[in-house]
């Protein structure tokens, strides 16, 4: 009868140790979503189960002015009913509530997510428009991997074997910022066909200072578009141009390698992600708009 | 051996690591109200509730849920007694072949705890994790949204 | 008071009989199901599309601690089993496979996870042969043949009129060629087989529509006397057409005879997806032709659809002619089975009323924007109306009669029925009761129609990629059918003045159990809670067609309705007779008390309790003068026979949506929905919301997402619920309404007829319309975003503004 041996953990450390000992065949668990569906069809040999879910530290979370800290095993339904009205909780939140099923959500995690790493992986994706970087632990030492070496392919990231994530940060710019992710389904619970997550800054409140461009599901890994960025730096706010929107929509989908599969073909992927990244700018950019006004009315009223 | 609080009673079971949450709670303790359909957390008909919150126990191995407080529907309500949103799914009739009832009943329950007046649109959200492949989503709806009033209704008596 | 008025069960909406265990999750489906001592069964399946078996070496496997025995081809009996109409038909093994999948021997074992791991030490020995996969090429002589008979069976072919003619003559014509990719039944809650010998007897506990033809087809396959077969049919998860009479069944009971023991073989999701049953792969091509002014001239559809491993059938099922013929100088349905190495193919709800229905209303529509009408204006104009002619009116035993022969043959009919009913029945070959004309009206108005129909391809709103638009379409099927056998019901009133009410319908999630006791308990006159209802033990309930070809509610109904009559005349006889001292037609029964007609005729007119009652149980505990004794019970059974139902009934749905499509993604969105339906009179209402909604629900997913997929190898790419997508309460607007019009049928029991699927034919044609009013093309479905995405591009950008009629 196949089985496993089950172990649980009560610090990173000892997670740790329990890795480095037993090798590839003993995986680590947090909610177990995508890990249980694997073992059950016979694609992941499981010598041990490392049950992560009970180490406080995994769950515990924290945020600082500059930084948001995810712990790694933060469950996506404590994301998607988090209430936070800041830029960053909301585009987090709403992510998480997109995402498999409540009921999936209870169980399942951001570093878990993160980890499987599939190409259509959405916190994966936004979290790489977040300019996130893993912190990543092993008993041989610890160390910190931005989410552009983190994501190296289908399914792989660039753990070594014997090193597991713990959490992930989240820098927060001293400018206003605001961040939006958008994604095709074929019904309502789907993974996503293709999405798009941007990140935009602005120091003037009226134009775009920086922005990050990532599309998902149309590439082994999150594809981020340094031109697309480019071509969006000085854009209103308020009134981006069409033709420049058009630009980096184009720039961005040229940065994919879209496959057909049972899901939608490569073609569809193709036109629909220069879709996505125009939306998500223009609801980032609204976002912000929105935001740089609330703030002028601010200003105006305590100058008065 | 493995300690489990389920509907409201200690458990103590000798399992294996690989048994799931669901298989545990069918075969062991005879909760049959815990349906597994697709076994592969897509249809919601194996949800239970977890400290109160709906989870996929056909994809959790058992020993995950230690020391958490697990709710199936059995310990909702029973056939002389039942509750509120049981009675609701009754006369609205909420169901067809009632494959899928139990986890919709149980998320509904996790529903109106955090949200005790959804709309409509809340409700079918809320209950989107579930396949009712006999289509009765108008009624299950209708059967939340009674059972919202009349525990307010009661609450306020 | 009229006499629906006067009705004191149907029409109401109590709690169905088991919604206590639904609710509780305290009913027991077949996964559930056990048996003291069972083994468990698992079904070793072929990994090739078609192959001969030179052998299978089990020795292996029979050497695993907990595996108790092997069953192959070697074992299995010479007979072929036939199911319910030609859906299968072949022996439990026969050293083939047919499909990927397809069983081919199967392992008992002390547990599932043995009996699994079993499987994995059976070594076959495969002779692989040339597949094929597609209906068309099936076709041809050179093609691998599935069967010894061959591949293509008899074109089925239902003509009228001139055609040419008629085409001649059209003013306007169009045409369609659509292919459909099967749907998946997807049904919830699997299914298991428990099979347990004793003696020369067998007992098979299953999930089915069809426990009646369950135990005919073990019968056959064992060619064991039926007196011998036992079935017991368990409440079951949506089914859909999927569980009728299953290969794995058959299996079951082969395995449990050799092991000597109890076996349960239960499914798993992915085996329930892709190795049991699926709707047809349908290729339909059509015209249709109108005079200028609208009325239709002509139909011409050749439909060809594959039969898969098994499946025989040469008729997919269709009542479309009747719909849209009746007023048609000339038609020609031709319909084609053929089939192909891929999961066997067969019936699914709503047939090719879903299919070749939705290719039909496409070119009604394309016809109607030509003449320069609307979408309701053209269906009022063509559609059928009671009294007209069906063209769907034959059955294979009235075949060989003239014209006289088969009018003779309802004359004999209702001879024998009660003189009162025998006035109502309807004439032959004409539509009995019901339409779409009168529902199309009232829920145009209801919906609203008039102010969204802004012209066809036009949305009533654009906004950057957004389009928003209405549309609406219409189904038909029929109301069960009397080939291949009859329906039946047995009342059974015990001393206490309970009733037990026997009739094999399924359990699938329809509360046919409940309505068939209202039925029962409106003709007794007595309260729904005095009723039980047997519905799957084969041992207790009369051979009955099973609920399939929406039979229930018309066909077992009305053998519920006369059973009970036939129960209420003995009672009363005994009544008058022992009590009363008068006729039994001067009783009458209310509220399990007997009075005469008299007494209640005076309380109706004075607004009182009616005198002189006496309690059912009364009558039947007296000592009778011929027995000295009481009554233990007494048994009803229809004494009459039912009016062949193909020859005048069918059912109506007129569904309205409210869409809005992103012409940027092709993603669709339903903002409203209005499902009408015309099943006569509708006695539980709740109930019957349900199956509509339900049925609309099935062709929304059918119309947007649903869609099984092979490989080059024949084999299912997408076997489960994450990548074959059905529709979820946020896909379909919660508030979804259903109309009623109840245009009552003069045979129906309380001039009830049958509902399950034209509701299921009727969303398809409504989304495609209102997807071409929004975007201005007709898109074939499923319609994901990325094919309407492909059908804007390929037919020019998205138009809000076409021929400009209105």
């Amino acid at each position: 009868m196949r089985t496993f041996k089950y172990l649980r953990p009560a610090t990173v450390g000892e997670a740790c140790e329990m890795k480095a000992e037993l090798g590839r065949e003993a995986r680590f668990l947090a909610g177990g979503t995508d890990l249980m569906l694997e073992w059950r069809r016979g694609a992941a040999p499981l010598s041990h189960v490392i049950d992560l879910s009970f180490i406080l530290e995994m769950r515990a979370g924290a945020v600082t002015p500059r930084e948001l800290r995810l712990a790694a095993a933060e469950t996506l339904g404590g994301l998607a009913a988090a209430d936070g009205d800041q830029w960053w909780a909301r585009v987090l939140a709403s992510t998480a509530a997109r995402m498999a099923t409540p009921q999936l959500r209870t169980l399942a995690t951001v570093g878990g997510n993160v980890c499987h790493a599939s190409p259509c992986a959405d916190m994966a994706i936004v979290l790489s428009a977040l300019d996130a970087v893993m912190a990543v632990a092993a008993t041989r030492g610890s160390r910190t991997l931005a989410a552009a070496e983190f994501f190296v392919g289908v399914n792989q990231t660039a753990l070594a074997a014997d090193e597991m994530l713990t959490a992930i940060s989240v820098p927060l710019p001293a400018e206003q910022t605001a961040a939006a992710y958008q994604r095709v389904t074929r019904t309502g619970v789907d993974l996503a066909q293709a999405s798009a997550a941007v990140r935009l800054s602005s120091e003037d409140g009226s134009t775009i200072s920086d922005a990050r461009v990532v599309i998902g599901a149309c590439a082994p890994a999150p594809a981020r578009s340094r031109e697309a960025e480019q071509a969006l730096l000085g854009l209103s706010l308020a009134a981006p141009d069409e033709k420049a929107l058009d630009e980096a929509s184009r720039l961005a989908e040229r940065a994919t390698s879209p496959i057909s599969d049972v899901r939608c073909s490569a073609d569809y992927r193709h036109r629909v992600s220069r879709v996505l990244v125009r939306r998500a700018v223009l609801e980032a950019a609204a976002a912000l708009a929105q935001g740089a006004a609330a703030i002028r009315r601010e200003r105006a009223k305590r100058e008065v | 051996m493995a300690h489990f609080h389920v509907n409201g009673q200690r458990h103590e079971l000798e399992i294996e690591p690989h048994e799931t949450l669901a298989e545990v709670l069918r075969e062991r303790l005879g909760l049959h109200g815990v349906r597994v359909s697709c076994g592969e957390g897509e249809c919601g008909s194996c949800t239970v509730l977890l400290d109160g919150l709906p989870a996929t126990s056909c994809l959790m191995l058992a020993l995950q849920a230690e020391g958490r407080e697990i709710t199936t529907i059995e310990g909702l309500g029973t056939e002389d007694d039942l509750h509120p949103l049981q009675q609701a799914f009754i006369d609205e009739q909420g169901f067809q072949c009632g494959v899928c009832t139990p986890g919709i009943i149980l998320s509904s329950k996790a529903l109106l705890d955090g949200n005790p007046h959804p709309t409509a649109d809340e409700v079918a959200t809320a209950l989107s994790g579930h396949v009712c492949r006999c289509g009765a989503y108008t009624q299950i709806v209708r059967s939340v949204l009674r059972a919202a009033d009349e525990m307010e209704a009661a609450d306020e008596r | 008071m009229s006499a629906e008025q006067r009705r004191r069960v149907v029409g109401a909406s109590p709690p169905v009989k088991d919604a206590v265990q639904k609710v509780c999750g305290t009913l027991t489906y077949p996964v559930d199901f056990a048996l003291a001592g069972m083994l468990h069964g698992a079904i070793l399946r072929s990994e090739h599309a078609h192959a001969r078996i030179r052998g299978i070496d089990a020795s292996r496997a029979l050497e695993l601690p907990g595996v108790i025995g092997v069953v192959t081809h070697e074992d299995a009996p010479e007979a072929e089993w036939n199911g319910v109409f030609l859906n299968y038909r072949g022996r439990i093994f026969d050293g083939a496979a047919r499909f990927v999948g397809d069983e081919i021997g199967a392992v008992a074992a002390t547990t599932p996870e043995v009996a699994r791991e079993a499987l994995r030490h059976i070594v076959v020995d495969y002779e692989p042969l040339p597949a094929v996969f597609d209906a068309e090429a099936a076709m041809s002589p050179e093609a691998p043949q599935v069967h010894e008979s061959g591949n293509v069976r008899e074109p089925l072919v239902e003509a009228w009129g001139d055609l040419e003619a008629a085409k001649a003559a059209a003013a306007e014509v169009v045409a369609a060629d659509v292919s459909f990719g099967s749907q998946q039944m997807a049904p919830m809650g699997r299914n298991a087989a428990i099979a347990q010998w004793s003696g020369g007897s067998v007992t098979l506990y299953t999930g089915t529509q069809t426990s009646s033809e369950v135990k005919d087809a073990i019968a056959e396959a064992f060619g064991m006397p039926r007196s011998r077969v036992r079935v017991v049919g368990l409440p079951l998860g949506a089914s859909f057409g999927e569980f009728w009479s299953n290969n794995f069944m058959m299996v079951a009971c082969l395995l449990a005879r050799k092991v000597r023991r109890p076996v349960k073989i239960e499914l798993s999701n992915s085996e329930c997806m892709a190795h049991v049953k699926r709707r047809h792969e349908e290729r339909c091509r059509a015209s249709m032709g109108a005079t200028a002014g609208g009325d239709i001239t002509f139909v011409d559809v050749y439909h060809l659809f594959d039969n898969g491993g098994y499946g025989f059938k040469d008729d997919v099922g269709f009542l479309v002619p009747d719909l849209w013929g009746a007023h048609a100088p000339a038609g020609r349905f031709e319909c084609q089975g053929v089939s192909t190495n891929l999961v066997t193919a067969g019936c699914m709800r709503g047939v090719g009323d879903v299919t070749m229905g939705s290719v039909v209303e496409r070119l009604a529509d394309q016809l109607a924007e030509r003449c320069g009408l609307d979408p309701l204006e053209f269906r009022i104009r063509n559609q059928i109306r009671p009294g007209d002619v069906l063209r769907m009116a034959w059955g294979e035993h009235l075949l060989r009669r003239d014209e006289q022969g088969r009018k003779r043959l309802i004359d004999e009919v209702a001879a024998a029925a009660p003189a009162e009913l025998r006035e109502r029945w309807p004439e032959l070959f004409r539509l009995s009761s019901g339409s779409t004309v009168e529902m199309l009206r009232s829920a145009a108005e209801e919906f609203g129609w008039q102010e969204k129909f802004v012209g066809w391809g036009r949305p009533y709103y654009a906004e950057g990629p957004l389009r928003r638009a209405v549309g609406l379409g219409t189904g038909i099927h029929c109301c069960g059918e009397e080939m291949e056998g009859n329906t039946d019901a047995t009342v059974r009133l015990m001393k206490d003045g309970s009733v037990k009410l026997y009739c094999a319908v399924g359990r699938h999630g329809t509360s046919a159990d409940t309505t068939q006791a209202m039925v029962a308990a409106e003709t007794l006159g007595i309260a729904l809670e005095m009723i039980e209802v047997e519905a799957g033990d084969t041992d207790a309930c009369p051979w009955s067609r099973g609920s399939i070809a929406s039979t229930t509610m018309f066909r077992t109904g009305f053998k519920t309705w006369a059973a009970s009559l036939d129960a209420k005349r003995q009672l009363l006889e005994l009544a008058g007779r022992e009590v009363f001292d008068c006729a039994a037609v001067d009783l009458d029964i209310r509220d399990g008390v007997i009075y005469t007609t008299e007494a209640l005729r005076a309380a109706d007119a004075g607004g009182r309790a009616p005198a002189g009652g006496v309690p059912i149980p009364d009558v039947m505990m007296r000592d009778r003068e011929d027995t000295f004794g009481p009554t233990d019970s007494i048994t009803g059974r229809p004494d009459f026979p039912m009016p062949p139902s193909m020859t005048f009934a069918r059912h109506f749905a007129a569904h309205f949506v409210d869409l809005e499509v992103d012409v940027e993604t092709g993603k669709i969105r339903l903002l409203r929905y209005l499902a009408a339906q015309d099943s006569g009179t509708v006695v539980h209402p709740q109930v019957l919301e349900g199956q509509v909604i339900g049925g609309a629900v099935l062709g929304a997913g059918f119309a947007l997402c649903e869609q099984l997929h092979f490989d080059e190898r024949g084999r299912v790419v997408n076997p489960s619920l994450s990548d074959y997508k059905v529709l979820r309460s946020s896909d379909f607007p919660p508030e979804a309404a259903v109309m009623f019009a109840e245009d009552a049928d003069p045979v129906g029991p309380y001039g009830a007829r049958s509902a399950g699927e034209a509701p299921t034919a009727a969303p398809a044609p409504a989304i495609a319309q209102a997807v071409y009013n929004a975007i201005g093309v007709w898109v074939d479905v499923p319609m994901t975003p990325e094919r309407v995405l492909l059908a804007i591009e390929t037919c020019g950008q998205a138009r809000t503004i076409t021929n400009g009629s209105r």
